[in-house]
């Protein structure tokens, strides 16, 4: 009697073989594919329960096992369209099994699929974040700055209320400044990096810590051939004076693959 | 689940939300502040008294988090606020993205 | 430059995809989980820049500036004595 109902998914990958993968999936379950025509979907058999945890330990575990299926099933396979965590198909009619539903899904979804894969085909996802350090900035800026400049001299000649007053005048001019130049990187940075890539999608930056602010938060779709080029534009902007470049990579193309709108039936 | 209440960490937390709250209205004041200076009605005495007495406010506020040690707190609050303000927005703007689901089925 | 995978910072970009990107089944077909957080608050705040959460930037090192001005302006204040320019001149 098969009690374990849900399919929990991994990736859909450009083959139409039927193979297992073995026990290195979410808690050393088997893995192993159910083909229809030339995709096939990468699974493992488990109850129709989430997996959810407070345990970080237990969560990275079964992150890292989600990812070493799909890195796997990239090393056999090629292109692998990616699920995210936590994606399990539960079979609604008792009368078909589980396998036929996921074949099923795949007939359903063939041609989104295939298009997919198409987009997707010797490309891998890339992260890309830029930092800048506002202490070097705004110095330069200071420096630079007539306005600033200008202000400084008089606070020197002020009392102390109005030299307070001028102080913060200071502050919201440097930080106005600061924050077109920002501006004017975020787009200078952008404009020199989507060459390189066949998709990017704009992340939102995150509370960086120490004294780096994150100025720019990409993931980038990147043809295999134009990684090094990628890397070498990226290798320039890590080298000018108070900027830095985290660049992280290959992952599947979870940014790239999500469908536009979410259709729930009866809506 | 056993929450350890001791009289040095209650008063940490505490003290770190009231700082965070008086930094956020004392925040406003400035603005406020500020935009009577700007605007010119204050005669050059009345700006003089006003920045004064900011910026005793100031110098008033950083020696409280620095006696009670709460800098870092504080710091902490107001980033979580900004965070829930962040999250607040987002939600109002992609509605689809955060809207709960609930289970189907069994 | 190379693209690296394998650091503690490059768990956090995994984190990021894995838990809220990829390829969306239909829903009648999916399991649902009520809500957001899917893991408990602490793996994505503990994750997400483990060290301190503070965040630094040149209003911190401004204000900071400030303070230090205002606190020594205030002692001078009832010393009466004026500031240095090379004291203003330090702060930017």
């Amino acid at each position: 009697m098969e009690q374990e109902k849900g399919r929990y998914l991994y990736g859909v990958a450009a083959s139409e073989r039927a193979v297992r993968l073995g026990p290195m999936g979410i808690e050393g379950c088997d893995v192993y594919t159910i083909p229809y025509e030339d995709f096939c979907a990468i699974v493992h058999n488990c109850p129709t329960e989430p997996y959810q945890s407070t345990d970080e330990e237990m969560v990275k575990r079964w992150v890292s096992a989600h990812q070493g299926v799909l890195d796997e099933a990239k090393e056999r396979f090629g292109a692998v369209i990616p699920f995210g965590f936590d994606t399990i198909l539960q079979p609604r009619d008792e009368a078909i099994s589980p396998d036929q539903v996921v074949k099923d899904w795949l007939k359903g979804d063939y041609e989104r699929l295939r298009a997919l894969m198409e987009k997707i085909k010797d490309r891998d996802e890339y992260g890309v974040q830029i930092f800048y350090e506002p202490g070097v900035v705004g110095r330069q800026i200071a420096e630079q700055s007539q306005e600033i400049q200008k202000l400084k001299e008089e606070i020197a000649t002020k009392s102390p209320g109005m030299a307070y007053i001028y102080r913060q005048k200071l502050g919201k001019a440097a930080k106005a400044e600061m924050e077109k130049l920002a501006d004017r990187w975020f787009k200078d940075f952008y404009s020199r990096l989507k060459p390189h890539c066949d998709d990017i999608v704009i992340e939102k930056t995150r509370r960086a810590n120490g004294d780096r602010v994150m100025l720019l938060n990409l993931s980038c779709l990147v043809h295999k051939e134009k990684v090094d080029s990628l890397g070498r534009e990226l290798e320039e902007i890590n080298n000018m004076d108070g900027f830095s470049v985290h660049f992280s990579g290959p992952w599947p193309p979870y940014s790239f693959v999500a469908k536009a709108v979410v259709s729930i039936k009866g809506e | 689940m056993a929450i350890d209440i001791r009289e040095d960490n209650l008063k940490h937390g505490v003290l770190g939300l009231v700082l965070a709250l008086v930094e956020i209205i004392r925040d406003a004041l400035k603005i406020q502040a500020f935009k009577r200076i700007e605007s010119g009605i204050l005669s050059e005495e009345e700006c003089e008294r006003l920045g004064q007495a900011l910026m005793d406010l100031d110098i008033a506020l950083e020696e409280i988090k620095e006696e009670q040690g709460i800098t870092e707190s504080v710091q902490a609050v107001r980033d979580g606020l900004d965070d829930i303000v962040d999250g607040v927005i987002d939600r109002i703007a992609n509605p689809e993205r955060w809207r709960e689901e609930t289970k189907v089925g069994s | 430059m190379e693209p690296t995978r394998d650091t503690h910072a490059t768990l956090v970009d995994l984190l990021d995809r894995v838990l809220d990107k990829g390829l969306i089944l239909n829903a009648d077909l999916m399991i649902h989980v009520a809500g957001i957080p899917l893991l408990g608050v602490k793996l994505n705040a503990a994750l997400a820049g483990m060290e301190t959460m503070l965040k630094y930037g040149i209003w911190q090192d401004w204000d900071e500036a400030q303070r230090s001005i205002a606190a020594e302006e205030w002692r001078q204040k009832r010393k009466e004595v004026p500031l240095a320019d090379s004291e203003i001149a330090t702060t930017f």
